[in-house]
């Protein structure tokens, strides 16, 4: 085949289909006290640095308890029903991506 | 099915270097009468699905992983071994969105055994895990490049690699028949006679083992575990799955002397146990409220690997004096398993091996 020749070879990626519009969750100020979920992803010394988040959010907004749960890995995400759980008993949840 | 691209065959090589489609090396244009080749040496429509990625959200389909495939400079005939592999890879105990996306920058690394690594002549012997092969090179290559181009692992995207290794390319390694009343790696997962096996492990890179001058056997395996216990490695103080290389001189030598495959994993295990102080001589703090702790057992020891079964005995290399090989796993049981498949013609490939193997 000379190099001018034209041919027809197949994208090799993943073709993803045309992405929907979506709305983004209602942000807002909590003023109501509330429960905080910090998701310790198993990485040494995550649960340190998420319980000083913790504090500084305390001293910032109402919350009434913090809640720890901590994932068996850090390479696995947290199991659907946990997920589920975590997210109807709290009004705000952070986590930690990477080391 | 796949998007089809106007290009000629020079344009398209520049053209999938500038959509970071490539490893960095040029690739065989995906034409659609190369892909359809490799199609129909399995049973498998375009649109059959191996294997998704749940995380990513993404899924390979048997046309995505054909073009991969030529692009790697495989043979239609070595299609069946790349289906198996994926499957193996996309097996949720691998865990590969972990596998491709972690810092520690692991490899694919597959390990095949059985009657194809003659059949298509993979390097068995000298330079098993050297270059210079098309099987070794091309095979290994396809599932990165699946990896890359079908799940997003590449820099930038979804591959956090901190440095990597050369292994990221290809990595392959295929059993050298062993020395009689040895067990193929094969059989040791159960396959059946005549059939073969791909095992994946997400690897760290090989590191070489010299031994010359020992006549013992047994100096052989403590030189070896000597490697499996450098506290550098991630995994040493935790324990993970390994692969252990027996070179030409060390598994002759210690099937002579009578050792079993079962023997020697159970020494190397014992002998890469570390001591808390070892570790932490080294600058190694230990791991604590974590999702591995490192605590010391009741001989005041650590382990390197998860268990002796864990210590994936295979023979390759060719003759030359004493080397063998070690290749750790990227990280603890928990985060990821080996996996394997009997590869079939069909493509439709079978689980073999376990938890336990």
């Amino acid at each position: 085949m000379s190099s001018c020749e034209i041919s027809i070879v197949l994208r090799p990626d993943y073709e993803d289909g045309p992405v929907e519009n979506f709305v983004p969750a209602r942000r807002s100020v909590p003023t109501e006290p509330f429960t905080l979920t910090i998701i310790d992803n198993g990485k040494p010394k995550a649960k340190q640095l998420l319980r000083e988040l913790a504090s500084l959010l305390e001293d910032r907004f109402p919350v009434a308890n913090v809640e720890l749960v901590s994932k068996p890995s850090a390479g696995k995400p947290l199991e659907a029903d946990v997920a589920q759980s975590v997210a109807a008993r709290s009004r705000m949840i952070i986590t930690g991506l990477g080391d | 099915m796949a998007e089809q691209l106007n290009l000629s065959s020079t344009e398209a090589v520049e053209y999938f270097f500038d959509r970071g489609w490539t490893d960095g090396l040029p690739v065989v244009p995906p034409t659609p009468d190369l892909v359809e080749k490799f199609l129909g040496v399995v049973d498998l429509a375009p649109d059959a699905v191996i294997g998704s990625v749940p995380e990513r959200d993404r899924h390979l389909t048997a046309e995505k992983a054909a073009i991969n495939s030529v692009m790697a400079g495989c043979k239609p005939e070595y299609f069946p071994l790349v289906v198996a592999a994926l499957e193996a890879i996309l097996d949720p105990e691998f865990n590969a969105h972990a596998v491709m996306s972690s810092t520690g920058g692991a490899a694919l690394c597959l390990i095949v055994s059985g009657p194809l690594v003659k059949e298509h002549g993979f390097f068995h012997l000298n330079n098993a895990l050297g270059s210079g092969n098309r099987a070794n090179a091309s095979i290994g290559r396809a599932v990165r490049l699946v990896a890359m181009n079908v799940f997003g692992a590449q820099t930038g995207v979804m591959d956090a690699s901190s440095i990597g290794h050369p292994g990221k390319y290809s990595m392959v390694l295929a059993e050298t028949p062993p020395p009689t009343g040895w067990p193929t790696f094969a059989e040791e997962l159960g396959a059946p006679a005549d059939s073969t096996s791909v095992t994946v492990i997400a690897a760290e890179g090989p590191r070489q083992i010299a031994n010359h001058l020992n006549p013992d056997p047994k100096g052989w395996l403590l030189t070896i575990a000597s490697a499996m216990r450098c506290p550098a490695t991630f995994t040493v103080g935790k324990g993970a799955q390994v692969v252990v290389v027996l070179g030409y001189e060390a598994r002759q030598s210690l099937a002579r002397d009578g050792w079993s495959k079962d023997e020697i994993r159970s020494f190397l295990a014992e002998h890469s146990r570390i001591s808390a102080e070892e570790l932490e001589a080294a600058g190694v703090l230990l791991e604590l409220d974590s999702a591995h702790d490192m605590v010391p057992e009741e001989d005041g020891l650590l382990p390197s690997v998860s268990s002796p079964d864990d210590i994936f005995l295979i023979t390759a290399g060719g003759a030359g004096a004493g080397w063998s090989a070690y290749m750790p796993a990227w990280a603890p049981i928990r985060h990821s398993r080996a996996t394997s498949r009997l590869v079939t013609k069909s493509g439709h490939s079978e689980i073999i091996g376990g938890k336990d193997v």
